[in-house]
């Protein structure tokens, strides 16, 4: 299931501004409370897809380390794209509630 | 920081596995280091640590397979655009020849009946012929969807792009071999001129433009048969 979502997770993680590979991996992390521990490399092809897709824009920085490394930002066309998933979202996730609340209580009937 | 001798190891896997786009490789590789590099923080070289930080990572061969289906598709399209564009370029340099052996009377001798018949027959069936697949082509190309994976579906898909590819560039061949004949023909019955080398450049220019798409093609057929054959136990198992 998260792998279908992964894409939309990616976006989010980079909603806040620019990042680096293993920053992503990190806010991922850290923002689903550890919930979502991908296999790290998982990341890579989608970061990838993204760009190609012109989603998402990246570039060789200088990090602190010295080291060059690819750091990715959000396009116009993914922010879009992020508050039309982060929409639809929404609607599917009330919807389950609304429907799992209706369960509980179907559930609890029988036993009266 | 240099990365250990683990994570080398890793890092030329990886590097082997994604070898279908030498590109992509290259690009993956320098990020992928500096993930791991960052991983294993200031313990480089502890060699559970570095372990540890490429078992996070995961499967070489399972991101190199994630990567395929773009880098397949990408190709394709490219061979697609490229096939269009010559279409285009080899149009107006046949249209402007044309044109031009009109003006200087350049004609084939009546009494070749056989050729001057025949060959613009075959010229111009074989560009039209070009012209109708390559927009199909170019039309089916350019509406697929890039898959998270190389299943079935996906590449029938790759298949019947490299396929239309090939079917537009055959004729393309045909028109463009036997208008270089019909211009060879022409050139050696006419009348020794300066002017010879306008016709003379377009042809030599028509025939850079087959050589690139023979280049393109090769180059995707190629990279479909390496993906085909690095996967095929992974293509196996889904």
């Amino acid at each position: 299931m998260l792998k279908g979502h992964l894409d939309m997770i990616v976006l989010a993680a980079l909603a806040d501004g620019p990042a680096h590979g293993y920053a992503v991996i990190q806010e991922i992390r850290h923002r689903s409370g550890g919930a979502f521990d991908l296999p790290e490399g998982t990341i890579y092809p989608a970061l990838h897809r993204l760009e190609q897709g012109g989603l998402l824009n990246s570039r060789w920085t200088a990090g602190e380390s010295g080291r060059q490394r690819r750091v990715y930002s959000l396009t116009r066309s993914g922010r879009r794209a992020l508050a039309d998933q982060r929409a639809v979202w929404q609607r599917f996730a009330e919807a389950i509630g609304g429907l799992l609340g209706k369960i509980s209580h179907a559930t609890v009937r029988p036993g009266h | 920081m240099q990365p250990s001798v683990l994570v080398t190891e890793y890092l030329d896997q990886l590097s082997r596995e994604l070898s279908f786009d030498p590109k992509l490789s290259r690009r993956v590789r320098r990020e992928v280091e500096d993930h791991l590099l960052d991983a294993i923080g200031d313990d480089a070289g502890d060699d559970p640590k570095d372990a540890a930080a490429i078992a996070r990572f995961g499967d070489p061969r399972e991101i190199a397979l994630q990567y395929a289906p773009l880098a397949l598709l990408q190709q394709a399209r490219r061979v697609g655009g490229i096939l269009i564009l010559a279409i285009a370029a080899i149009l107006v340099l046949m249209k402007g020849r044309g044109a031009l052996y009109e003006l200087l009377q350049w004609r084939l001798p009546a009494d070749w009946l056989g050729i001057s018949t025949i060959g613009p027959a075959i010229d111009r069936y074989g560009f039209m012929v070009a012209l109708v697949v390559g927009i199909l082509g170019w039309v089916y190309i350019g509406s697929r969807r890039v898959s998270a994976t190389l299943r079935g579906g996906y590449e029938r898909q790759l298949n019947l792009c490299l396929l239309l590819s090939v079917a537009t560039a055959s004729p393309l061949f045909g028109s463009v071999i036997t208008d270089s004949i019909l211009s060879g023909l022409r050139f050696s019955v006419a009348p020794t001129s300066a002017a010879a080398l306008i016709p003379l450049t377009s042809v030599v220019m028509e025939v850079g433009v087959v050589a690139l798409i023979i280049v393109q093609l090769r180059k995707a057929v190629q990279r479909k048969a390496l993906v085909s054959s690095l996967f095929a136990d992974k293509n196996a198992d889904r």
